[in-house]
C-alpha cells in the first residue's frame, strides 16, 4: 500500500508494504513521517519539515520505503 | 557475594544462570576480546571490507565457520559498505545463515528467509511489536521489574547484571509466547542456546527440540482458549502462498517462536547491562541522569551506537559477482555486516570512539538496516528505558560494590559484562 503527499516542491511516497518500523524518519522529520498502531509509516498533512529533513529521512530510511520527488512545476 | 559464590547459589537454585551464561558467550568471544574496537579502527583505516571473517580478524576459532568451511570471507567496516551490503538483499542474501538457522531454529525462520518470504513472515508478527500492542508489553515489563528490585532492595548490594538484567527480557518474550512462570528459568537456558553461534549446533538443536514440544502444548491450549497474546495472534494468522491464502501451520509458528525467543532476549539484557557499566564509569553523568530523566532516551540510543551488544548482524551469502565501495566480491562469499564497526566510522559519527549522550542525533545500526531490520526495536527500547528507570526510581546513589573488582565490557560476537555488582544509599 503507497501513501503520497506533496510537501513544498517535493512529492513524497511511502510504501508500507515495505516500511520496517525503524521509526527513523519519525525523529528526522517529525512533522512529516509518523507510525501507526501497527508501526507502520504514514505521512502526517501539512508538514512544516524542510525538503532537505525529508531527503535526509528517505536517505537513512532501512527499507528504501520512502521516495521524495520534484513536483513538475 | 562474589562471583563464584553467585554461580554456586544460582546452580544450587537450579538455575545455573551464571554457568551457561559464561559457555554461551565464551564461545563468541567473551574474556578473549574486551575491546575490538582499536583493532577494527586499524583496519578500517586500511579498507572498508575486510578480507577476513571478524573471528579471523581476532585470531579467534569462527563458531560459525562450520556451515561453510570453504567459502571467502569478508567483514564490512564502514558505515557505507554496511549499509550497502543490507540494503542490497537480493545481492547479499540471509541465505548465507539459513544454514545456521536451518539447525537451530528449522525450517522456517525470519532470519534466515529473504523476500518475499521473508516479507510474509515478518508482515505476521510486526504488528505485535507495533505501537498498539506497546501497552500490553509494558504491562509485563514494569510489574517484573519491580518484583525484581523487591528481592534485593533491602540487601544494600547486588549483583545487577545476573539478577536483574538478564532476568526480565527472556520472562517478557515468554510471557507473550504463553510460558508458564514456574517454567520461566528453564526457558532462559533454552533462549541462550538458540542464539546463533552461541551453543554448540547438537546442543542448539536439543533446545528447539525442547521449546517445540513445549510450545506445541501452548498451541494446543491457546486453540481452545485464545488470550491477548503473540501466540493466539499467530494461531489465527493467514499466509498467502501461490497466490492462495492458507492459515498459518504449526511448524510456522514453532519456526518464528524459536526466532523471537533468543532475539528478544539475549541483546536486550546484554545491552542494559553495557549500559549500566558505562553509566557507572561515569558517576557525574550518573548524577545527571538521576535528575533529569529526559536523558535517559539520549543515554540508550548512544550506548547501543557506542557498545551495542552484537558486533555484526547475520552473515550474508554473495549470490553474484559484487563490488562494496570499490572492494571486489565474488559470488558465493560471505560477507559479515559489521554494525559495531560501522557505529564507530568517523566518517559518520564525529568523535565516534567517545561515548557522547548529548552528540547529535542521527540514526545508527545496532538493530541493523534493511529489510531484517530488528522487528522488536521498539519493544526493546521501552524495556531499556523501564528497566533504567526502575533502578532511578528505587536505588540512590547506584555505584560499583568498591569491595570487588570493577566489571568491564567484553565480548566479540555477542557484547556484555563481566558483571554488575553495586551498592546503593
Amino acid at each position: 500500500m503507497s501513501v503520497e503527499q506533496v510537501i513544498g516542491a517535493v512529492r513524497v511516497r511511502v510504501d508500507r508494504m515495505r516500511c520496517v518500523c525503524s521509526e527513523f524518519c519519525t525523529y528526522i522529520a517529525p512533522n512529516t513521517f509518523e507510525t501507526d498502531g501497527e508501526g507502520l509509516v504514514t505521512l502526517l498533512a501539512g508538514s512544516t519539515d524542510s525538503e532537505a529533513a525529508v531527503r535526509e529521512a528517505a536517505r537513512n530510511c532501512p527499507a528504501s520505503a520512502i521516495t521524495v520527488e520534484a513536483v513538475e512545476p | 557475594m562474589t562471583l563464584k559464590d553467585q554461580a554456586e547459589s544460582a546452580s544450587e537454585a537450579g538455575v545455573g544462570r551464571y554457568d551457561w551464561e559464561r559457555e554461551t558467550t565464551h564461545r563468541t568471544g567473551a574474556g578473549s576480546v574486551d575491546d575490538p574496537y582499536p583493532l577494527i579502527a586499524e583496519r578500517r583505516a586500511e579498507t572498508p571490507v575486510a578480507h577476513d571473517s571478524f573471528f579471523g580478524m581476532f585470531g579467534l576459532p569462527d563458531p560459525m565457520a562450520a556451515a561453510w568451511p570453504d567459502a571467502e570471507r569478508f567483514s564490512t567496516l564502514t558505515y557505507a559498505a554496511t549499509e550497502a551490503v543490507l540494503r542490497d538483499n537480493a545481492t547479499f542474501s540471509n541465505a548465507g545463515i539459513r544454514r545456521m538457522t536451518e539447525d537451530v531454529f528449522g525450517p522456517v525462520s525470519l532470519m534466515g528467509a529473504d523476500d518475499p518470504e521473508h516479507r510474509q513472515f515478518r508482515l505476521l508478527v510486526q504488528p505485535a511489536f507495533g505501537k498498539k500492542a506497546m501497552g500490553l508489553w509494558t504491562s509485563w515489563v514494569k510489574p517484573r521489574l519491580g518484583e525484581l528490585i523487591d528481592g534485593f532492595e533491602g540487601d544494600g548490594r547486588a549483583e545487577l547484571y545476573f539478577d536483574y538484567c538478564a532476568r526480565f527480557p527472556v520472562f517478557v518474550i515468554a510471557m507473550t509466547l504463553g510460558v508458564a512462570r514456574e517454567d520461566l528459568d528453564h526457558f532462559h537456558e533454552l533462549a541462550a542456546k538458540l542464539q546463533i553461534g552461541a551453543a554448540p549446533a547438537e546442543e542448539a538443536r536439543a533446545a528447539r527440540h525442547q521449546v517445540e514440544d513445549y510450545m506445541r502444548r501452548v498451541i494446543a491450549a491457546r486453540r481452545v482458549a485464545p488470550k491477548d497474546d503473540l501466540i493466539s495472534l499467530l494461531i489465527d494468522s493467514e499466509i498467502r502462498e501461490d497466490g492462495a491464502a492458507r492459515k498459518i501451520t504449526e511448524e510456522q509458528i514453532l519456526g518464528l517462536v524459536c526466532n523471537l525467543l533468543p532475539a528478544g532476549a539475549g541483546t536486550t539484557y546484554r545491552s542494559l547491562g553495557i549500559i549500566l557499566v558505562t553509566l557507572l564509569q561515569r558517576p557525574e553523568l550518573m548524577a545527571r541522569l538521576y535528575a533529569d530523566r529526559d536523558l535517559v532516551p539520549l543515554v540508550i540510543e548512544e550506548a547501543l551506537r557506542w557498545n551495542g551488544p552484537v558486533l555484526t548482524a547475520p552473515f550474508r551469502l554473495a549470490t553474484a559477482d559484487a563490488e562494496i565501495e570499490g572492494v571486489k566480491i565474488p559470488k558465493g562469499a560471505l560477507v559479515e555486516p559489521g554494525i559495531a564497526a560501522a557505529n564507530r566510522d568517523p566518517a559518520r559519527f564525529e568523535r565516534a570512539d567517545e561515548f557522547d549522550p548529548f552528540r547529535a542525533q542521527q540514526p545508527n545500526l545496532a538493530f541493523s538496516f534493511g529489510a531484517h531490520f530488528c522487528v522488536g526495536g521498539q519493544v526493546a527500547r521501552m524495556e531499556l528505558r523501564s528497566a533504567l528507570n526502575a533502578l532511578l526510581d528505587r536505588l540512590p546513589n547506584l555505584r560499583f560494590d568498591p569491595d570487588v573488582p570493577e566489571p568491564q565490557l567484553t565480548g566479540l560476537l555477542y557484547r556484555m559484562p563481566t558483571g554488575l555488582p553495586v551498592v546503593w544509599g
